[in-house]
Parts: C-alpha cells; sequence; structure tokens
C-alpha cells in the first residue's frame, strides 16, 4: 500500500508543525525541570504555570534588532542558520511513530518518507548541519566566533564517528538501515536496550556531545568565548540557531527511542505515537536531568573522551556485535 | 536525441539542474579566489554529485557521499582554510587572464572531444537504460561486492586508510614531542 | 583526584529528589519581605503639627548629598504666605531619584529633621522625567505600604522626630 503524494505532503506539514511546537515548548519544559531540580520555580509569571512563555520570548526575538555586523559576508552569513535549522528539521522525516492506518480510502504511514537508508540519510544531514556552525562562525568575522565554531564543529566531528559506530550493533541485530524495519524488528525479537546496552551508552554521551549540549557545551558556555559561533547574532537569526540545537535534541531522543526503545510499540493498547510521545518525552527528561547535574567538560577531556574512549568502545561493541549475530 | 517521456519530466528537470550546478561549482572552485569560498563551491559539487547517484538509483552511494565526503572531510578542509586563510575577500578578485581565457578554451575543446568520442563509442546504448531491480543499490549488494569481486581493492584501500591514519598520529606526536623539548 | 563515578551517579539521585521538595523561592508580588524599621526607601518630607512645614531651604541637604541630586530654591516667608516654621522655605524642592544612592546622608545632615528616608521601595516609572520627585510628591503619604518588620525586635528607641514636633 502505497501513500497519496498529497497525504504524504500534508502529513509532512502537520509534523512540521508538531515539531516546532514541541521545540518552543521545549524551551519551557527545560527551564521548568532545571528550576525543580534547583529548588525554585521555572518561569511561572507569562501564562499559568509561565504556559504562555515560549510566545513571550517568540515575539521578544521578532521584535529584537537583528544587527549585520558591517565586515559579515552577506550571503553566508544570513543562510548559516538557515541551513542549521533545515538540516535539523529534515531529519525528522524519516522516524517512524505510528504502524501505519488506513483513513476512509487513503493509506497514511506512520512516518513521512520511508527509504531504504533512512538511518544514513539522517546521519547525512546532521553531517550537513555542521555546516551551518562553521559557516555562520567565519562568516561572522570575529575572533570568538571563529574560534567557537571551530571548537564546536571538532567536536561535533569527533562524536559523529563514535555516535555512527554506536548504531553499527543495531544495524547488524536489525538487519536493515531502514528505521521502519528497525522497529518492526524490535517487535518481534526484544527491544535492543537490553542486548545492546553498551551501544545505547555510547550513542547516549555521544549524542550529548553531538548536540552541543551540557556537560559539552564548551564552545558555546558564556564564560569561556562569549557565545561561540553566535556571538554575531541577535533576533531571529539566533532564534534560528537555537531551533537548530534543540530540534537536533528532539530528533536524537526520538532516533534513540527508535533503535533502542521499541520506537512506537508499548507493552499494551496499540497507541503508537502515544507511547512514542511518552518515550520520547523520557529521554528528553535526561538530557536535561544530565544539564542540572553534571559540570562542564574542559574541551581536551571532551576530544579525549570521543576519541580515546568511546570511539575503541564502539569498536569493540560492533565487532561482538557482529561474531554474536553471526554465531547465533 | 534522447526523447523525454512524459512521465520523466521531473527526472530531467532534476537532472538538468543537478548537472548543471555540478559543472558549475566545479568551474566556481577552481575561478573562485578566496579559498574558502572555493571550499564551499566544491561542497555543492559533492552534493549535486549525490543528486546525480540518487538519479541512478544509487541512494547508498549518495547518503555515504554526502555522510563521508561532503560532511567529514570537507570539514576537515574548512578547518584548515578558516584558520590559516586571509581575510575575506571578495570572490573573484582581478579579472581573468589571458592565461585563463585560453584555458578556458582548450577544455572546451577537449569537452567536445570526449563527448564525440563517447558518442561514437556507445551508439545507442546510451538512450537505452538497462532495468534494475529493487536491491541495485542496496548496502546488502554492495557489501556483498565488495567481499567478493572487489575483494582486493577494498583490502588494498582499508590498507592505505589504516597507514594514513597511524601516519597521522606519529606526525601528530613526534612534532609534539620537538615542540615539548 | 581519581575519579570517583559512582559518586557521580548518586549526583544524579540527588538532583532527582530535588524535584519532589517544594521550591524555596517567595513569589515577590505575592509575598513581600518585611523591609528592616530603618530601611532606606523613598524619601519624605515632613511637617509639623500645625501645618507648618520643617523644611526652612538651607540645602544642607544638597550639599551633603553624594549624588548631587537635590535641587533646593529657597524663597522667602511673607506674613500673608507662611509655609514654613523659620524665616525661609524651600520654594522648590526636587529630588531626582535616578541619581538619588539612598545613602541616607540628607537624612542625617538636615537639623531640622525635615527630611527622612522612609520604607516605600517601588517606585519604578515607565520615563526617566517621571523620576524627578516634586516637593509635592515628597511630601505625600507613601502610596503604597510595604510591610515593616517588627520595631520592638528590631528597632531601638523611637527617633526623635517622631515624637516631637
Amino acid at each position: 500500500m502505497t501513500e497519496v503524494w498529497w497525504v504524504s505532503l500534508i502529513k509532512a506539514f502537520v509534523i512540521i508543525n508538531l515539531l516546532m511546537l514541541t521545540f518552543a515548548y521545549m524551551t519551557l519544559i527545560e527551564r521548568k525541570v532545571l528550576a525543580r531540580m534547583q529548588l525554585r520555580y521555572g518561569p511561572n509569571r507569562a501564562g499559568p504555570f509561565g504556559l504562555l512563555q515560549p510566545i513571550a520570548d517568540l515575539v521578544k526575538l521578532i521584535r529584537k534588532e537583528a544587527f549585520f555586523p558591517a565586515s559579515a559576508v552577506d550571503v553566508l552569513y544570513i543562510t548559516a542558520p538557515v541551513l542549521s535549522c533545515f538540516t535539523a528539521l529534515a531529519a525528522f522525516s524519516v522516524i517512524p511513530f505510528g504502524p501505519g492506518w488506513t483513513i476512509g480510502d487513503y493509506y497514511v504511514s506512520g512516518e513521512v518518507v520511508n527509504v531504504s537508508i533512512s538511518l544514513i540519510l539522517l546521519f547525512a544531514l546532521g553531517s550537513l548541519g555542521i555546516y551551518g556552525f562553521i559557516v555562520g562562525g567565519w562568516a561572522s568575522d570575529s575572533k570568538y566566533s571563529l574560534l567557537g565554531s571551530m571548537r564546536t564543529c571538532a567536536q561535533m566531528v569527533s562524536y559523529e564517528v563514535s555516535l555512527t559506530f554506536a548504531v553499527l550493533g543495531v544495524v547488524l541485530m536489525g538487519r536493515s538501515l531502514s528505521l521502519v524495519d528497525i522497529v518492526h524488528k524490535q517487535d518481534e525479537t526484544f527491544w535492543f536496550f537490553g542486548p545492546q546496552f553498551v551501544g545505547l551508552l555510547i550513542f547516549f554521551v555521544a549524542g550529548v556531545a553531538e548536540t552541543n549540549r551540557p556537560p559539552f557545551d564548551l564552545p558555546e558556555a558564556d564564560t569561556e568565548l562569549v557565545a561561540g559561533y553566535h556571538t554575531e547574532y541577535s533576533g531571529m537569526r539566533f532564534g534560528l540557531f537555537q531551533m537548530g540545537e534543540y530540534v537536533n535534541m528532539i530528533t536524537l531522543s526520538a532516533l534513540a527511542v527508535t533503535l533502542f526503545f521499541g520506537g512506537w510499540y508499548g507493552p499494551w493498547a496499540p497507541l503508537g505515537p502515544l507511547w512514542f510521545a511518552l518515550k520520547l518525552f523520557a529521554v528528553i527528561f535526561i538530557f536535561l536531568w544530565l544539564r542540572a547535574t553534571l559540570p562542564r567538560l574542559r574541551y581536551d577531556q571532551l576530544m579525549r573522551l570521543g576519541w580515546k574512549v568511546l570511539l575503541p568502545l564502539a569498536t569493540v561493541n560492533a565487532v561482538v556485535t557482529a561474531a554474536l549475530v553471526v554465531a547465533l | 536525441m534522447i526523447l523525454a517521456d512524459a512521465g520523466n519530466i521531473l527526472v530531467w528537470i532534476v537532472w538538468v539542474v543537478a548537472a548543471f550546478a555540478c559543472l558549475g561549482s566545479g568551474i566556481a572552485v577552481i575561478s573562485f579566489s578566496n579559498p574558502f569560498y572555493s571550499a564551499l563551491s566544491l561542497i555543492g559539487n559533492l552534493a549535486s554529485l549525490a543528486v546525480l547517484y540518487l538519479l541512478l538509483a544509487a541512494e547508498f552511494v549518495a547518503a555515504a557521499q554526502v555522510l563521508v565526503y561532503a560532511g567529514a572531510v570537507m570539514v576537515m578542509f574548512l578547518f584548515v582554510i578558516a584558520y590559516l586563510g586571509g581575510h575575506a575577500d571578495a570572490p573573484w578578485a582581478g579579472g581573468p587572464s589571458w592565461q585563463a581565457l585560453w584555458a578556458v578554451a582548450a577544455s572546451a575543446a577537449l569537452l567536445v572531444e570526449v563527448i564525440v568520442v563517447i558518442g561514437l563509442k556507445t551508439g545507442g546504448r546510451l538512450s537505452h537504460s538497462p532495468p534494475t531491480d529493487f536491491s541495485f543499490g542496496s548496502p546488502a549488494t554492495i557489501g556483498r561486492l565488495f567481499l567478493t569481486d572487489h575483494l582486493l581493492a577494498f583490502e588494498i584501500t582499508s590498507i592505505v586508510l589504516l597507514i594514513a591514519a597511524v601516519g597521522g598520529v606519529i606526525l601528530g606526536s613526534h612534532s609534539r614531542e620537538t615542540a615539548a623539548e | 583526584m581519581s575519579p570517583q563515578p559512582f559518586d557521580s551517579v548518586k549526583g544524579f539521585g540527588v538532583t532527582f529528589k530535588q524535584i519532589f521538595k517544594k521550591p524555596i523561592t517567595q513569589q515577590y508580588p505575592e509575598y513581600k519581605r518585611p523591609v528592616y524599621p530603618r530601611f532606606r526607601g523613598r524619601h519624605r518630607l515632613h511637617v509639623h503639627e500645625n501645618g507648618l512645614e520643617k523644611c526652612v531651604g538651607c540645602s544642607l541637604c544638597a550639599a551633603a548629598c553624594p549624588a548631587d541630586c537635590i535641587r533646593v530654591v529657597a524663597a522667602e516667608n511673607t506674613p500673608d504666605n507662611r509655609v514654613s516654621a523659620g524665616e525661609r522655605y524651600a520654594r522648590i524642592y526636587e529630588i531626582n531619584m535616578s541619581r538619588c544612592i539612598f545613602c541616607g546622608y540628607c537624612e542625617l545632615a538636615c537639623p531640622f529633621d525635615a527630611i527622612t528616608l522612609g520604607n516605600e521601595y517601588e517606585i519604578s516609572e515607565y520615563s526617566r522625567d517621571d523620576l524627578i520627585y516634586t516637593k509635592d510628591m515628597l511630601l505625600a503619604e507613601p502610596i503604597k505600604q510595604v510591610p515593616v518588620a517588627d520595631r520592638d525586635l528590631y528597632d531601638t528607641p523611637i527617633p526623635y522626630y517622631e515624637e516631637h514636633s
């Protein structure tokens, strides 16, 4: 059963808007969860329980003066945040969140698009997202931006390698690169966080570093490099960078849920998207928990962790998984 | 003249755009005077190559091209250029010299030669696309080809990469020791 | 310092437990923390009980002010227009609240106890021009009362000006 093209279009539109809504309220959820972990309230003035705070932030960002450094390179400076935000949003299109439903005469599949190589597509889009940071930092023509963007990109490239290797074990067990097939395989056998526990750990640590979240957020720490690659950005351009960062985090959590925690399968009651959303928020909560608990890693500690600890572990994990898959 | 089917019009449009983007960015790589722009044009070249691979039903190769080449190798290029490149001058500083004009003429002549030779050699086979089954560009097929038909090339490539990695580590540690002395 | 991974994991437990404790934030507009009795807030000009102002326009407060924010212009008290209890009165008395550092030197300098610093601190305005307080604004009672902590606990004998006019 294939989907009619305009059903895909409507679904893509709905998913993108849901994703941006999740991003907006993710900023609020992060502030409130962090606050509760620090024995204080989060934002609770704008609307009941602070629910209108993201709207207030959005209006503030739009109304801010979007200054333009005189010596910045025009086209590159403006398209850099667009690129990083675009790749972050586009990467979410291959994530399956339901089994597929038949509504009336039309078939609606559980993801926006299903390609046979969807996992690699996701990583390829992530690699392209790095260019948003490099080009943004370089085009701002400022030393802080340049150094910050170089550090950010070195970190992202290093941990991308470990991220891809950690996923190798799941691919071997799931016998396919397509996320839909991996989710189906987890229903047939068992959720992959059991046998692939080491892979999950590596994936998570590398994922936190890949999205520049604390404790790996040295390149954008205020006390270190003013603000790294987004020093010279303000207003909605800065908002687009933040959107790219948060949507990257959401996409990575969705990927973790899909690869390791069974995707949209639940223990009882076939409510695909609801289980997916619950697991997604659980993984995002772990991201926020990490931010509240751990201090920042220094840059050399960060790079050493990526190359000397995670990469060998991931390689060993892949080799052992391959041996076991062939043997069993 | 290859005729376009009405259903293939989208394929044609994508092919024409990707091909011209590939050629244009390739020319831009060698004609920009600012190395950062050259690197960015190279990234555009690789991305349009990936689109052309997709049109040939080789989706794994396309994704791997973007992931590895455009996503990691070019990032390394950009690192070096951004750190060591000069201030961002205008992309085309100075006009084309007589050398550049003669180079364009010579390469146009070469292009015409290549097209004529390929056209004469292949005859009518260019307009006939052989049918491919569903698993044509899949990772399984490529993996099997690596391990059966092209095993020697695969192994030699991995050894070369290993030598490069080990050499990089040795060079890096050697310079650190000399710096510490 | 050797790495202690178990302690890091215990750290996660600590942050998780804090979610279920009640936050210790004091929500400001609903709960206002009481100020101490000698808190230096907005200035107040005082009058005698018979309605004459205490301020005679000597501008000792203006001389003592380190931020130079008080403006005093004196005028003679005429028999039919008697404003203060001396020979002269302050015709113009303005304090620029955006300059004032609330140090209290004007209160210490005044020989007649005419100006004191009260307890009111909610004096924000939307424009800088509104922050120049004129004499009638300073003479008036505070608009909003702020809670004051227990006087018997925190303050010592009642200041002279409170009991004598």
